[in-house]
């Protein structure tokens, strides 16, 4: 497929410029001539952004396919203008070995709408990370989250950094601390000091190590102190939107997620954070679990919830709000997670990068209602968001597959790494 | 930040903050609206030396956050100055009245000495020959909206370099970059200070110095020119040998890359031929907008909001 963006601006981390773009065999190549185009597409008024690459999410397949599955999950990408998205290893089985990595490779190939790699996970027997080929990188669950995949020794977290950086991996932690977390504690605390004690494993090593789901002010601290190249950290959308005080008196669980909600302190530290480079990009952990699941009582509600649909929606909104500008939120989702993650033909709308884009209509308004959702289960916590900024039209790899709402064609998505 | 002082005292990551914002403000910058985030707030710009673009541009920055502003465009006439009270005294009063204040003055150090005294943030808006802090950074934000990048670049430095307030806040900035060349063009008499070349060198940045603009024109991906000024020369004479030196023209713009910037803090005396406004690639008056959105986030930042 010939595909032309007509006049649409396109935009990068440091500016916009309104001009044409050609799509050629799923990549972005040199003007070629109009008439030999299968399409053109009219970009006047709208954006041209890279595709969203989101870092974190969970897509539940094998194992857990009544809370999502890879073909509602990658929908509910496609639609929210993700191109590329990076599994975590908390699905049944684990994976923690080669064996269950192939078996994750079977079930999900061919059903995704997006482009996607896997996370292995890291358990007490570190020497089953061994031969585990074509992965992201490695997820070490330093507390308790969905799964039994909790790692709590520092000398199990030593080979894990090691390892990786032999086998030149990302490091991803969930950094809260057990201990703390047995004591009822899942507060700042809780999370300061576990990223505190990856912080300082990684300077001994010298590994890539990337924080999950930051949610204090006191965690961004310490990460601003710890900065390097190789120290990168990620931010979910739930924790910029919501407050502890949106889930108190819940009588349900579908505000619960780990790490929790926090102050209004902490909110403002995590959007200001995303200016200063503290924050190295935007990720959702998007993680459902079913209506059921999330109706009972707040303590009992499994944690988690789903955003990689509203992601890109929730940010484009902030730009009216004059939290940040369109070309932060491209670095924020798409131009920084490519380099960060080693993605080198993705992030950019220049000649030679995949064809991974998203058309934006920053003035469409439009309010969440839980019948739009894509992901299996069938709710969101952004139910009666009116939000502002909108992907209208979602291309993977050269082909559309979401446009004007609806998902188009057939399944695009490409393992990388593998 | 407490106050902008100096471009010396700004990190990498304060500059990004504040790049960041000035693009969030752009489109009130050009649409011509007012914001409501500075309601109540007032800034104060005074002025120990004659400016028009510097003062509209801050004071029209306060303005579309919402603030309002009181001014005096030629302090050195009042009567504060003239009775002889001293900077620390007039900063005490001024900042019972004022939020913010932005301040000129021909003395290098006299702003910062000014801060001393004023309880709420001051910012230079010019020192003498000392700083310009944003100037500097509405130059960075400048390049990285025309340009598109703010790495990997040529830029050419034109003019006097010896007194150029401007020249040397850029530098200051664009040392936090990578991968930027930098190309000293001017006269014998007035080149970069040896210490701030040595700086540049030091930190891995190639500086080369030249006198000769036309040679160097076909590199040059930023051309920051600066005229000659004359308040900077000590006798007219001395100012007169360097006078004109540098004219830029099209036949000269026919030598550079077809993308390319010309950026200038402006005014004009004679040192831009005025059929060079009509290329693309002169941008030295749609940066004036950029300046207004540039000093919206520096208030915006000085004032915590």
């Amino acid at each position: 497929m010939k595909i032309i963006f007509k006049r649409a601006t396109v935009v990068s981390s440091r500016n916009q410029k309104v001009r044409d773009v050609f799509v050629e065999n799923g990549k972005i190549v040199a003007a070629f001539d109009e008439k030999l185009a299968d399409r053109v597409i009219d970009g006047t008024g709208k954006f041209l952004i890279p595709g969203v690459i989101d870092g974190h999410v969970h897509f539940r397949e094998p194992g857990l396919s009544e809370k999502g599955d890879w073909d509602h999950e990658s929908r509910a990408a496609a639609m929210g203008g993700v191109t590329t998205v990076f599994d975590m290893p908390n699905t049944v089985p684990a994976t923690v070995n080669a064996k269950a990595l192939e078996e994750k490779r079977a079930v999900v190939k061919g059903k995704s709408f997006v482009n996607y790699g896997f996370f292995a996970g890291a358990s007490e027997d570190t020497s089953l990370l061994a031969d585990m080929k074509g992965v992201v990188g490695v997820k070490i669950y330093m507390a308790t989250s969905t799964g039994d995949l909790l790692v709590e020794q520092p000398s199990v977290w030593e080979e894990v950094f090691k390892l990786a950086k032999k086998k030149d991996w990302m490091v991803v932690v969930h950094a809260e601390k057990e201990a703390r977390i047995r004591q009822g504690q899942r507060d700042c605390a809780c999370a300061r000091e576990a990223t505190e004690a990856a912080l300082q494993l990684q300077k001994k090593i010298g590994n890539r190590l990337h924080i999950a789901h930051v949610s204090c002010k006191s965690e961004l601290d310490l990460i601003r102190e710890y900065r390097s190249k190789n120290v990168t950290c990620e931010v979910a959308p739930h924790h910029l939107v919501f407050t502890m005080e949106d889930a108190e008196d819940a009588e349900d669980g579908f505000l619960k997620m780990y790490p929790p909600l926090r102050t209004f302190i902490d909110v403002e530290a995590l959007w200001r954070g995303l200016l200063d480079n503290t924050v190295s990009c935007i990720a959702t952990d998007h993680a459902p679990h079913t209506r059921d699941e999330k109706m009972v009582s707040f303590e009992k509600a499994p944690a988690g919830v789903p955003g990689v649909e509203f992601s890109l929606p929730i940010m484009l909104n902030a730009i009216h709000e004059e939290r940040l500008s369109l070309e932060r939120v491209v670095y924020l989702m798409s131009e920084h997670p490519a380099e960060i993650f080693g993605l080198k033909t993705k992030g950019r709308v220049d000649e030679g990068f995949d064809a991974d884009l998203v058309l934006v209509d920053l003035d469409k308004e439009h309010t969440i209602e839980a019948k739009d959702v894509q992901s299996k289960c069938g709710w969101t916590p952004y139910e009666y968001f009116k939000l502002k900024g909108w992907p209208v039209l979602t291309m993977v790899n050269g082909e559309v597959v979401m446009e004007k709402g609806k998902i188009v064609g057939k399944p695009q998505g490409k393992e990388l790494f593998a | 930040m407490k106050h902008l002082l100096s471009s010396q005292e700004l990190d990498r990551a304060q500059i990004e903050v504040l790049l960041q914002r000035a693009k969030v403000f752009l489109p009130t910058v050009r649409e011509h609206k007012r914001l409501n985030v500075a309601e109540g707030k007032i800034l104060a710009t005074l002025f120990y030396e004659p400016s028009t673009r510097t003062r509209f541009s801050f004071e029209t920055a306060m303005i579309r956050l919402g603030g309002n502003v009181i001014s005096n465009a030629d302090m050195s006439a009042t009567s504060s100055a003239k009775k002889g009270e001293t900077l620390f005294d007039t900063a005490k009063m001024v900042s019972t009245f004022a939020d913010v204040i932005a301040m000129r003055h021909p003395e290098k150090g006299s702003v910062a000495e000014f801060a001393t005294g004023s309880a709420v943030p001051v910012v230079n808006g010019g020192d003498g020959a000392g700083d310009h802090p944003t100037q500097g950074l509405l130059d960075l934000f400048t390049i990285q909206e025309e340009l598109g990048r703010l790495e990997n670049f040529t830029i050419a430095m034109v003019g006097d370099l010896k007194n150029s307030r401007v020249v040397h806040s850029q530098c200051e900035y664009l040392m936090h970059f990578k991968g930027i060349r930098f190309l000293l063009v001017s006269p014998e008499g007035l080149k970069l200070p040896a210490d701030l070349v040595q700086r540049l060198r030091a930190q891995g940045f190639e500086a080369r110095e030249t006198e000769d603009l036309e040679s160097v024109m076909g590199e040059v991906d930023v051309l920051s020119d600066t005229r000659i000024q004359q308040e900077r020369f000590e006798s007219e004479a001395e100012y007169k040998k360097y006078f004109g030196v540098y004219v830029l023209t099209p036949a000269l713009m026919a030598k550079a890359k077809k993308v390319m910037i010309v950026i200038d803090p402006l005014p004009r005396v004679n040192h831009i031929d005025p059929v060079v406004d009509k290329d693309s690639r002169a941008k030295y008056f749609v940066q004036v907008e950029y300046g207004v959105a540039m000093r919206m986030a520096i208030l915006a930042e000085l004032l915590g909001l």
